[in-house]
């Protein structure tokens, strides 16, 4: 349904492409404007074969589906008209970039420039920390990140440093928070003719998803470190299974559902079913309950628990995903060329007709500039020559 | 100024985070969120009616007399909503829900799976009200698939996820969780978006959209390039701890103070030069030792104990300026009450001030981002138990003041929570 909705992407790295994946994904025509060695992902490691190679970079395949790819040079003056060119041409809703505050505004592509290109284009703006504010020119990676928006401080051991949480978590957030920009702007584009600039900063992103957990200040406390303890009261821990690792929950089931599925009936005891007082008996308990868990696995463990109606889980790792009954189930898996991806985390009805890997470098060279902007085969062979493309 | 979503209605039955935290990010934008809850059956996160000592989130840890209107994960997460208490188990309460229905753009419910549609409020009941209803649907697993009736929180889906099969300090030490039960605001943000995509396809084609969302499904979102490395080479994904797995080092150092911490990352050659510098040890930049990443990754961890004395001695405020000041990325382990005296957050006005009769000042964070040309702010407080029954009911469905008064004598609405 977002096919005729056209994005032009000049993001690099994690946050823009996943803003724009999530676009793309839906169907939107989402083309990638690259500089002429290739964005900065495609030399991310690990590579899917052999030595590094632009094209089998493993995150890049990841973020960049339904994409395509052009090279440009926007630096350069062919290339910033090339661009202009393309914006005039392409009309996007969309111009989506991540190269940090002032860069664009300093070779004439600022949100007032593209506006009066095309008075519509909404242009999203994606940096670490904003484009205004003390912070604004600091650098920052991932970890960076974490730290700054608080995620760190209460991640971890409490007697142990502060520790960052799996996955890009930050920086795919910050990509998750443009993306609503994005669909609000494409939702308004609809009734309004103006565009509008959005300035994302992946540091309020992700404290905008802490804020429930900063309000902890209401009671003048700071928030700590848990470690293995998910909560407060007992048990929410992960614990070590034979096989791996669980989650255990004593709720929203009853303790003696607990102690039943354990087979442990020195488990069933008065004393310990309130939940407020149970943690005095940590000592007694916990023994009873791993001798149990590290001799079953987590699976079993986890439906166990789940037909007690006690809200287990277990630590998966990409094999238990690809292998999961319920994705597999709810079609949640998008199959795109010889690989399994994950499927858009929300569907709606006829987004796509068909997945397309991500694209090679400059794979749609031809097709954009000669087919859609109508260069000649020598205007673009000099321009390959002079490395604008 | 405008407000970008100031034509979207929505009716929120949402509890909780996920439901809530999707809804007020549609708030914040202009759209007009109706949230309703039972007298009987307030959100969880007003707290208990009567709470125990020490539990709830209220200021300055009073519940005082009415604890519902003054908890803080309730307040944080309902600014700019309206807020009305109806019965839908109740006949009339039926009605007025269908009335409302009739005049809304989305439905969205996060309860246990089935729970709506007992109280007769099916997808195919929803759609005869009104034939273009969007309508999102968010139990834990989604409504289709094997675990689709079994139990889980935002708390439990990382796990399930595979994103805490990257949390820990190492693979000997297991893993461990983040600090937040992200399958919460993830979710919450996808529903978010589902509904904005939903409404373009509804104003296209103008048809009815159910959205089925699973709180594991848009936790796996993190994961992607984690299973295409299975597939591709066969490794599943660990955990490095503070290290990154190729550019070195970094790592999270101890600064001067109780439990104050600085994230410190040398991402290159330059950096690590910078650093040397930065910090007075010159002669490790001229160290063959540690000329490029690979082999500082070798030696890593004696120099993350020479960057931790040099940082141990020093403000993470102080160090983060100084390093930033030569290009290395870095930044200081904030905490809650860092977060609120921090000069970035306030420049950019994120800390917006709203008064709550209950409540006095709450210091709230703002919205995720910045626009032009549309405003994003607090307009009004998260609403008190019922605030809004008159005006929703009275003006907005159009019910008579008698009508109103006989669904508060009836228990079917009202100001003041039932139950314990």
């Amino acid at each position: 349904m977002f096919k005729d909705i056209s994005v032009i992407d000049l993001s690099t790295g994690i946050a823009g492409p996943y803003c724009t994946k999530i676009l793309s994904d839906l169907g939107a025509n989402v083309i990638k404007v690259e500089p002429p060695e290739g964005e900065i992902t495609r030399f991310s490691e690990p590579y899917y074969s052999g030595d590094v190679d632009p094209n089998k970079s493993i995150k890049f395949s990841f973020l960049n589906t339904n994409k395509k790819s052009i090279t440009l040079d926007l630096f350069t003056p062919k290339g910033n008209s090339l661009v202009k060119n393309l914006i005039r041409t392409v009309k996007p809703y969309l111009i989506v970039e991540s190269y940090g505050p002032e860069v664009l505004d300093k070779i004439g592509l600022d949100f007032n420039t593209i506006k009066s290109i095309n008075g519509f284009t909404s242009l999203i703006s994606i940096s670490n920390f904003g484009s205004t504010g003390p912070y604004r020119s600091y650098k920052a990676h991932e970890m960076n990140i974490q730290a700054i928006s608080g995620l760190m401080s209460i991640t971890g051991e409490p007697d142990l440093e502060p520790l960052i949480a799996g996955a890009d978590i930050a920086q795919l957030n910050g990509g998750q928070v443009a993306a609503l920009s994005a669909l609000t702007y494409m939702f308004q584009a609809m009734t309004t003719s103006s565009g509008t600039h959005s300035d994302v900063s992946l540091m309020e992103a992700n404290m905008d998803l802490l804020e429930n957990w900063m309000l902890g200040q209401f009671q003048g406390e700071l928030m700590p470190r848990r470690g293995k303890q998910h909560q407060s009261g007992f048990p929410s821990e992960v614990y070590p299974c034979a096989d791996g690792y669980v989650s255990v929950n004593a709720s929203p089931g009853s303790w003696s559902e607990l102690a039943e599925l354990m087979e442990a009936p020195d488990l069933d005891r008065e004393e310990y079913y309130e939940r407020s007082s149970r943690p005095k008996y940590r000592d007694q308990i916990e023994p009873l309950m791993t001798d149990w868990l590290t001799q079953n696995n987590k699976r079993e463990i986890f439906h166990g628990a789940q037909k007690r109606r006690l809200a287990f889980s277990y630590i998966a790792n990409a094999r238990d995903l690809l292998e999961s009954d319920q994705l597999t189930d709810r079609n949640f898996f998008s199959t795109i060329g010889p690989n399994t991806h994950p499927g858009t985390p929300f569907k709606i009805r006829s987004s796509i007709a068909e997945n397309k890997e991500a694209p090679g470098l400059g794979e749609h060279n031809q097709e954009i500039y000669k087919d859609l902007l109508g260069l000649s085969k020598d205007d673009i062979l000099s321009l390959s020559a002079e490395k604008v493309i | 100024m405008t407000l970008a979503l100031e034509d979207i209605r929505v009716v929120d039955l949402s509890r909780i985070w996920a439901g809530p935290y999707g809804t007020k990010l549609l708030a914040d934008m202009g759209a007009e969120i109706v949230k309703i809850e039972a007298l009987d059956r307030l959100d969880p996160h007003r707290g208990a009616v009567r709470p125990q000592a020490g539990t709830g989130n209220y200021p300055d840890g009073e519940p005082g007399d009415d604890p519902w209107n003054r908890n803080g994960w309730f307040n944080s997460l309902h600014q700019n909503k309206y807020g009305i208490t109806l019965d839908l188990s109740h006949p009339q309460g039926k009605d007025v829900f269908r009335e409302l229905i009739a005049m809304s753009d989305v439905v969205i419910e996060n309860f246990r799976r089935g729970v709506l549609d007992k109280l007769g409020f099916t997808y195919e009941e929803l759609k005869k009200i009104r034939p273009d209803i969007v309508v999102v649907s968010m139990p834990a697993f989604g409504n289709t698939g094997v675990w689709k009736d079994y139990i889980q929180y935002g708390i439990g889906q990382e796990q399930l996820a595979g994103v805490d099969s990257m949390g820990g300090y190492s693979v000997a030490e297991g893993p461990i969780k983040s600090g937040i039960n992200h399958g919460d605001p993830i979710t919450g943000s996808h529903a978010a978006g589902a509904i904005l995509a939903a409404l373009m396809y509804r104003r296209r084609t103008g048809k009815s959209v159910l959205i089925d969302l699973s709180q594991l499904d848009s936790s796996i979102s993190l994961m992607g390039e984690h299973l295409l490395d299975f597939q591709m080479r066969g490794q599943n994904p660990t955990t490095t701890g503070n290290q990154h797995d190729s550019f070195a080092p970094q790592g999270v150092f101890p600064c001067l103070g109780e439990d104050e911490w600085v994230a410190i990352s040398v991402t290159s050659d330059s950096e690590w030069l910078n650093l040397t510098k930065a910090i007075g040890f010159s002669d490790l930049g001229e160290d063959i030792k540690y000329a490029d990443s690979s082999l500082r990754k070798q030696n890593e961890s004696e120099l993350l104990s020479l960057i931790g004395e040099w940082t141990k001695t020093r403000d993470k405020f102080d160090i983060t300026s100084t390093l930033q000041s030569s290009g290395i990325p870095c930044a200081p382990v904030m905490t809650n009450e860092d977060i609120y005296d921090d000069p970035h957050y306030q420049s950019r006005s994120l800390m917006e001030i709203s008064d709550h009769p209950s409540t006095d000042i709450q210091l709230l964070p703002g919205v995720g981002w910045k626009m032009s040309k549309t405003t994003s702010e607090i307009r009004w407080h998260a609403p008190m138990l019922g605030q809004h029954n008159e005006f929703i009911f009275g003006e907005l469905v159009g019910l008579s003041s008698d009508f109103i008064a006989n669904l508060i004598d009836e228990g079917v609405s009202g100001t003041e929570p039932v139950g314990a």
